[in-house]
């Protein structure tokens, strides 16, 4: 009965401890309410906490069913995935599509995560802080 | 104010659930008992309740919703729902306070978006959103955006679209601190049965820390938890027979309405039901809502031509991923503290009476198997699994947490065929007969 209490507590107690580390190693603030729900799942932020807010930022921009997508340019041509699906579920008033520019149905809006998205049918029309906001020409 | 209500439509929940508390078995159990079944209930009620609607072509708004949940919540309060159980009392309170602080911790974990997972923003987030706009589980949306996985059970979903229907935002925050509010309902419930503080703050303690790796909060898992904890729980140390089927069959049903993994879940349970506990007719009634909610729902995947993940039963098995799986998975299960979370658990079966935890021990190994089973379907699944499996092996290692309670010498485990009549309370010191379950609350 001792064996298993002690056991029991010593484990309780290394597990809050490796869990007080983990967030500690995950980064600060500690004590501030997050900006978005991705906001401290790694160390380095994700580009997808990113796209969360140029997501709100650019919604007021975007007309109501417009073909938007969401990209981090650098990444081309393998654009993440889970991006333009991070717009699917920000921006539901418009039809968000993925990453694709090489067909006839390319989107009418691109939201740029970070760096600029060089493609010549589309006009840059608003800069933030997290990226910048295209429409098609 | 959108997470606000979004958050309450959480709360509401138990309160829906609340009508199972009508059962004399369920009104017998400790109050955290009753409040965790009634949170499971009222997931599974309120999802079953959003698919029907869509089935008979209702669209879904608050006015039908809430009308048809204020008769259930309704018919659940009045009369027989007094309850009949007496509150447990712990002698030494550090018990309660050290779980209370576990799950603190996940509280502030969630709350500072370090619990988050991805694919609440990926995919489970906007399918809700996109079902809720088009006002019911719509085969278009996923015939639209098929990268939604879109044969998934949609328990999950259906909660989330609840939540935004409730909020007519969607809550983002909300569905993530959805996640502590069920983790409270597990550890409620598997308190509440087994009176054993100590064991409870094992699991507290070890999920507490795999969430941190998991990343269990928006995604399916915190639910899905809570039904297999009812399912094993129930069939370790309820007594009452009736009462073991009855929440055997809940769990069942709403684990395979959750996840594609209840469905191997609810296989593992039916098996070790029938081998077991060797009670056939308990195996069969304990599945059946499960087989017939699986039904329905591969009705509706394959009259839309929606079948994927489920397909992927028909891929070839690669047999020679095995060792890669298994040196993955063992990797993962690390869970970067040189396996401590599984070696806990399997140092006190091991000092304790391993017969008493044989059913939740056939369930770790049988969910373990089926994990195996799962990720040997890809001819490279190193980053599927690096990427799903801590949040998939959260099954056996809770599995294997109850198996550590009820291997205890004072636990209260019934007989189920696994320990011989008059043995139950062999090893506890106490005489036989004697239900030594008392002494627990005092550890």
């Amino acid at each position: 009965m001792i064996a298993r209490r002690v056991l029991i507590y010593a484990a309780a107690i290394l597990f809050a401890a490796a869990t007080i580390q983990r967030f500690h190693w995950l980064g600060g603030p500690y004590f501030t309410f997050p900006d978005t729900i991705q906001d401290h799942v790694w160390p380095v932020r994700f580009a997808s906490a990113d796209a969360i807010v140029l997501s709100r930022r650019a919604e007021p921009l975007l007309p109501r069913g417009a073909k938007v997508t969401v990209i981090t340019p650098s990444e081309a041509p393998n654009y993440d995935q889970t991006h333009w699906l991070t717009g699917l579920g920000m921006l539901p008033r418009q039809h968000v599509v993925p990453q694709k520019f090489d067909g006839q149905t390319i989107p009418d809006y691109v939201i740029a995560i970070r760096g600029p998205f060089d493609d010549a049918r589309y006009r840059q029309i608003a800069t933030f802080p997290e990226g910048f906001l295209y429409q098609r020409k | 104010m959108t997470d606000v209500l979004g958050l309450a439509a959480y709360l509401l929940l138990p309160l829906v659930g609340m009508i199972v508390w009508r059962l004399d078995f369920i009104r017998e159990m400790p109050i955290g008992a009753r409040l965790g079944i009634a949170m499971a209930a009222g997931s599974l009620i309120v999802a079953l309740l959003m698919a029907a609607l869509s089935v008979i072509g209702i669209e879904w708004s608050r006015t039908v919703i809430f009308t048809i949940l204020a008769i259930v919540i309704g018919i659940g309060l009045i009369g027989r729902i007094r309850p009949i159980g007496r509150p447990i009392r712990p002698i030494r309170p550090i018990g309660p306070i050290a779980i209370l602080f576990c799950w603190l911790l996940t509280l502030y974990g969630t709350l500072t978006a370090r619990h988050s997972c991805g694919d609440l923003q990926f995919t489970w987030g906007p399918k809700a959103i996109r079902w809720f706009r088009a006002g019911g589980l719509d085969p278009d949306v996923l015939h639209t955006w098929p990268q939604l996985t879109v044969d998934y059970p949609p328990l999950q979903t259906l909660l989330l679209a609840f939540s935004n229907i409730t909020a007519r935002q969607f809550p983002w925050w909300a569905a993530v601190l959805a996640s502590p509010l069920f983790f409270l309902a597990l550890l409620a419930v598997i308190r509440s049965w087994t009176r054993d503080d100590l064991g409870t703050l094992l699991i507290a303690a070890t999920l507490t820390y795999t969430y941190t790796l998991a990343y269990p909060a928006g995604c399916a898992e915190p639910p899905l938890l809570l039904f297999e904890a009812i399912v094993i729980a129930a069939l370790t140390f309820v007594e009452n027979p009736r009462a073991q089927t009855f929440l055997a069959s809940l769990g069942l049903a709403g684990a395979v309405f959750t996840k594609l993994e209840g469905a191997t879940f609810a296989v593992a349970v039916f098996l070790t039901i029938l081998f077991v506990q060797r009670k056939p007719k308990r195996a069969f009634i304990a599945i059946a809502p499960a087989a017939l909610i699986f039904a329905a729902w591969m009705t509706f995947v394959l009259k839309n031509d929606l079948l994927y993940m489920y397909g992927g039963a028909k891929l070839p098995i690669y047999w020679s991923t095995i060792p890669v799986v298994l040196k993955t998975l063992a990797k993962v299960a690390k869970f970067n503290l040189y396996w401590i979370p599984y070696l806990v658990p399997i140092v006190l079966i091991a000092i304790g009476n391993v017969r008493r935890a044989l059913v939740p021990l056939s369930i770790a190994l049988l969910t373990t198997g089926a994990t195996v089973y799962f990720y040997v379907h890809y001819p490279d699944p190193v980053w599927w699994i690096e990427s799903s499996s801590p949040r998939v092996i959260l099954t056996p290692l809770l599995a294997l947490l109850i198996g550590a309670m009820a291997a205890h010498p004072y636990a209260r485990v019934p007989a189920h065929g696994v320990v011989p009549e008059g043995e139950e309370t062999e090893g506890s010191g106490g005489p036989p007969g004697r239900h030594s379950g008392g002494a627990l609350g005092q550890v």
